[in-house]
């Protein structure tokens, strides 16, 4: 039956999660209004500038595009499942001692596609950094510290 | 952007049927990725949402020698990526695929949803067109199969009637040892495309070249330069037999002067792209 209003069943950072959303919900929405986890960030709101960034299934998504119900019996990683007991996740560690943060604002949304890169891809060349890193956009950086600390976490994850 | 009711038909049929029953109230959605930026605009605002997602078997990929290519409307484009029946022998569409968008948009957005919005700044259209591509049409109680090129009516504007999806894109099997290329100017890595051309050289042993050229962006509709494609074959490619023919590509397109260049920009754009596809091509076309 068609609906408009239902819950759904999801893992959200490891912990399974029901929620009841609507069918024009997206999943940025269900991340921060619902759940409040407000880690990640909504800036153009149109799938462009990758702030609001996701793993679902381990694939980065903007999740403002996202409808929330296609994450119904799906897998969500954040930024805030990142880091593990306190201990920095090697992207968010090479972030921090490679200066790639400025304003933070782009940074969840980069590092959640870093993560995803370099979980498919221990050993990006640098081309195929830049070009992973094609659909989150940052304003302060110019990218060269951001593309140092994806090395740097990718030889710290085990990539040699 | 307002509520609506989301339906997720279970088959073809059942979908073709409440687009049917639900007329202009209702908007197909297949990634959503395209769907839910229009409403966000307010451009869209369907009571009615009808998601293919849970049609089995609509994201299927598959490749045979002797069948070629079927891509079911739901595949990702991430999926063209990830075949490596596809970056084999259809290196132009794999090419195509690999520019279009983003990491995020390739996971997100579908092969059926990219053409049946009907924007001609398609990176996918022009490498189908050049590959002489097929769309499987399901209605209600029928199907039907045309050419891309006639899937493409106008600006937004496909040959699907209401009540019609596009089920999967067809693809012949690639010609031996033909040369392929695909050339694209935009603004951004993450833009659409300003221009975009696909071109594939066929050098047959004893007879003549044959070329097929594609534009999309560069008009309301992408399309196959015949005018062209008629001059050139049996011509020895030569860059100077290229050149000679390059003024015929300017009666294919129709740029219209927007955000992304002038009419004249992107005249001069279109012929810049076909002459480097044409020549990259033939370059690596093989003689069969």
């Amino acid at each position: 039956m068609a609906w408009k209003e239902r819950e759904i069943q999801l893992r959200v950072n490891g912990e399974a999660v029901q929620v009841q959303i609507e069918a024009r919900q997206t999943l940025l929405s269900l991340l921060r209004d619902t759940l409040e986890l407000t880690g990640t960030k909504e800036s153009c709101g149109i799938g462009e500038c990758g702030a609001c960034t996701v793993l679902l299934d381990g694939q980065a998504v903007t999740s403002c595009l996202v409808p929330a119900f296609e994450a119904d019996g799906l897998s969500v990683r954040t930024v805030e499942g990142l880091a593990q007991n306190g201990v920095l996740h090697p992207v968010q560690r090479a972030f921090v001692e490679h200066g790639a943060v400025q304003c933070g604002f782009c940074i969840p949304g980069m590092i959640m596609s870093c993560v995803g890169l370099l979980e498919a891809n221990p050993h990006p060349t640098e081309e195929e950094i830049r070009m992973a890193l094609v659909g989150n956009l940052c304003r302060c950086t110019g990218y060269v510290r951001i593309v140092e600390a994806v090395k740097a976490a990718g030889r710290a994850m085990g990539g040699n | 952007m307002k509520n609506f009711f989301l339906h997720e038909p279970r088959s073809l049929d059942e979908a073709c049927l409440t687009l049917r029953e639900h007329g202009d109230s209702a908007k197909v959605m297949a990634g959503g990725v395209t769907l839910y930026l229009l409403m966000k605009h307010g451009l869209l605002a369907p009571e009615h949402v009808v998601s293919l997602r849970k049609i089995p078997d609509l994201n299927r990929l598959e490749s045979s020698p002797s069948h070629g290519l079927r891509i079911g409307a739901l595949a990702l484009h991430r999926q063209l990526l990830e075949s490596s029946a596809v970056r084999e022998h259809y290196p132009v569409l794999w090419r195509a695929a690999s520019v279009l968008g983003s990491v995020q948009v390739r996971n997100r957005g579908t092969v059926g949803g990219n053409l049946s919005h009907g924007d001609s700044a398609s990176d996918l259209a022009p490498a189908l067109l050049v590959l002489d591509a097929k769309a499987l049409i399901a209605g209600t109680a029928r199907r039907r199969q045309i050419s891309l090129e006639e899937f493409f009516v106008d600006l937004y504007e496909t040959a699907l009637a209401p009540d019609e999806l596009l089920e999967a894109i067809e693809v012949p099997p690639p010609p031996l040892g033909a040369g392929m290329s695909y050339q694209k100017f935009e603004r951004t890595a993450v833009d659409h495309p300003v221009a975009c051309v696909a071109a594939l050289c066929l050098k047959n042993r004893g007879t003549p070249w044959e070329v097929r050229l594609a534009l999309g962006a560069l008009g309301p509709r992408p399309v196959r330069a015949h005018a062209l494609e008629t001059a050139l074959a049996g011509e020895e490619l030569t860059e100077g037999a290229i050149d000679g023919a390059l003024g015929l590509v300017q009666e294919a397109i129709h740029p219209v002067s927007d955000l992304k260049g002038s009419a004249s920009f992107k005249r001069e754009l279109g012929g810049v792209l076909a002459r480097r596809a044409l020549l990259e091509a033939c370059s690596r076309a093989r003689t069969r």
